[in-house]
């Protein structure tokens, strides 16, 4: 049976208007996250992101479209919407730098109507798992970064809501900090069972934590997947290099020619290089390199990265986005798309 | 209301006044400082005014005191509304304030009730600490005056409201603020009783009630307490209704919290 999601999201429409030209900054958006899942939203800057996320907390007024929390119009129920949701939009800035992370986290949990006793109940637990037991009573502002993000996320999940919103939490975060974010992250939505929709530039991020990744381009969803699916779909691409002892005779280079390999002599080896996804290539060649008698040195296999497959679905929109204008421009249908933070 | 209402507004009035001890303590110098100057002040119009500024009389030694702890109030009143909207978008905290349960309208609210309480506390006590230091009692009657500095009082919280409202969509309105501080000051000395069109504007009533109560031990009629009321209320609820307009204007034009 189908459960309903904790987030749906329809028809997302938003559009500025600035200096008296109306600018698209999210068209027709729709998706659905589900208890225990970990959706990631990517795109370029001005795709849309941001006004996505904050469209979905009630921060930017809708021209067109319903966000449903638990299958209920959060338009219809901002009150108890907003005590099942947790968001942090502008990373540590959302917390008060004056106050310790323990201060932060009691004075929020009030915010969503928490009793005083059971917000330092959950904010001792929350300190204690984010490893910020040490800084308990430094002012957030003598923080380091990483430790600030921690509280302010923190502040987001001390009333264990049903949907998580990050905003780029990993911006400004070094690489241990990143890799300590993405265990806790997974680890509390598996244990918590919420939502959480997590917008991030960071590729390795996101293939790490995500069950499923949106690709937002010019505030339209380009494509809505599971990080293997992508792989699938648009990059079922490795990358094989090969070292062999000496060089290529002549038989086994003219044998080669029938595959796209890029040979290399450097000194006493020879390098073959080659992009494809399909394996049958690798084995012919290999029987290939074997008649002629050459000695393989090394095999390395790659498979494209998420970030690959990103920008490969990027600019596949884009040559799609280019044929479109081309034939548009005759009647004057192009459309201008931005997102807030370039509007500012 | 039902039960879990009650409870959810009282809960969030202890949270805000955790969250306004905090900051009091947190910036304890400053509240020192600010405390000290008052403290200094009460003693200058009680002693100084005194050795200064000639022959004074009783009751307009206590029109001065009263005036200048009306202006205090009305200040602080349209300070700690206006400009803490405004620091809370700076800080970028004022997002999460929108998302709060309770809704932003409501939640400056509560804070509104709380700072009123801190200000009244802090108030009275330094008053009557300046009374005791100096051995002069004002021959006001404090609680009287203070129950119509109450009723009225609500109204700079509107125009605190509204400037508030203002600056979430055109950002720049240090200047306003300034300017208010000249406006408050008008506001408090104008002749508002009996009624007329100074009757009307913003908290003018209240304070001329009260500085005529002082001065003249004039009594007024049940319904004038009423319209003191009332005025204090309609423009709580007009600049409530600006601040909304605002807050929606920036919902949509997506500039909230962006300072």
């Amino acid at each position: 049976m189908e459960t309903t999601p904790v987030l749906q999201v329809e028809g997302l429409n938003k559009a500025y208007s600035r200096k008296g030209e109306s600018v698209r900054a999210v068209n027709n958006v729709g998706f659905s996250v589900h208890a225990g899942e970990i959706v990631g939203v990517l795109g370029p800057n001005g795709s849309g992101k941001t006004t996505t996320l904050k469209a979905i907390c009630g921060l930017t007024e809708l021209d067109a479209g319903t966000v449903r929390l638990d299958g209920n119009d959060i338009r219809l129920g901002q009150q108890t919407a907003m005590r099942r949701t947790g968001a942090v939009l502008e990373g540590a800035r959302n917390v008060y730098w004056r106050l310790t992370p323990v201060e932060n986290i009691v004075y929020f949990a009030g915010l969503k109507g928490l009793a005083r006793q059971e917000a330092r109940r959950r904010a001792e637990t929350l300190i204690e798992r984010l490893s910020l037991g040490d800084y308990r009573n430094q002012q957030v502002r003598m923080l380091s970064k990483g430790n600030q993000q921690k509280v302010a996320i923190a502040c987001a999940l001390v009333h264990q809501p049903a949907l998580i919103l990050l905003d780029e939490p990993t911006l400004g975060l070094d690489v241990d900090m990143v890799r300590g974010m993405k265990a806790w992250l997974r680890e509390l939505v598996d244990e918590s069972r919420s939502a959480l929709l997590v917008t991030s530039h960071d590729m390795d991020f996101i293939e790490a934590i995500c069950d499923r990744v949106i690709i937002l381009y010019r505030g339209e969803v380009i494509s809505e997947s599971s990080v293997d699916e992508l792989r699938r779909l648009y990059a079922p691409q490795k990358t094989f290099v090969l070292q062999v002892d000496g060089h290529l005779s002549g038989n086994t280079e003219k044998a080669l020619t029938r595959f796209p390999w890029r040979v290399e002599t450097n000194g006493a080896s020879s390098r073959l290089c080659l992009r494809t996804g399909e394996l049958d290539i690798l084995s012919a060649s290999l029987a290939i390199l074997a008649e002629g008698g050459h000695t393989l040195n090394d095999i390395n296999v790659t498979s494209d990265t998420l970030e690959d497959i990103f920008l490969h679905t990027l600019n596949q929109n884009l040559n799609h986005n280019v044929s479109q204008t081309h034939t548009q421009s005759g009647h004057g249908g192009i459309t201008k798309s931005m997102d807030s933070e370039d509007k500012q | 209301m039902n039960t879990d209402g009650l409870r959810f507004w009282w809960l969030t009035l202890t949270n805000e006044a955790y969250f306004a001890l905090i900051m009091l303590r947190r910036y304890l110098f400053d509240t020192l400082v600010g405390l000290i100057a008052m403290y200094l002040l009460f003693l200058v119009v009680f002693l100084g005014l005194r050795t200064f500024g000639g022959e004074l009389t009783e009751g307009t030694l206590d029109a001065v005191v009263v005036g200048y702890i009306m202006w205090m109030f009305a200040l602080l009143a349209y300070t700690g509304t206006a400009q803490s909207i405004i620091d809370e978008a700076r800080q970028g905290t004022l997002e999460q304030l929108v998302m709060a349960p309770a809704g932003l309208c409501r939640l400056l609210v509560v804070r509104m009730i709380v700072g009123l309480m801190v200000t009244v506390i802090f108030t009275t006590c330094l008053l009557f600490l300046a009374m005791f230091s100096t051995g002069r009692w004002l021959e006001i009657p404090y609680l009287h005056s203070l129950g119509i500095i109450l009723l009225g009082l609500p109204a700079v919280h509107g125009l605190g409201f509204a400037i508030a409202g203002i600056a979430l969509v055109h950002k720049r309105v240090g200047a306003v603020s300034s300017i208010m501080q000249f406006v408050l000051i008008a506001l408090v000395s104008l002749p508002a009783w009996p009624l007329s069109g100074v009757s009307l504007l913003p908290f003018a009533a209240a304070a001329n009630t009260v500085n005529q109560l002082v001065t003249q031990q004039a009594e007024f009629p049940l319904w004038w307490y009423g319209f003191i009321l009332l005025n204090g209320l309609f423009y709580l609820l007009a600049g409530l209704f600006v601040f909304r307009r605002f807050e929606g204007r920036a919902k949509s034009l997506n500039v909230l919290g962006h300072y």
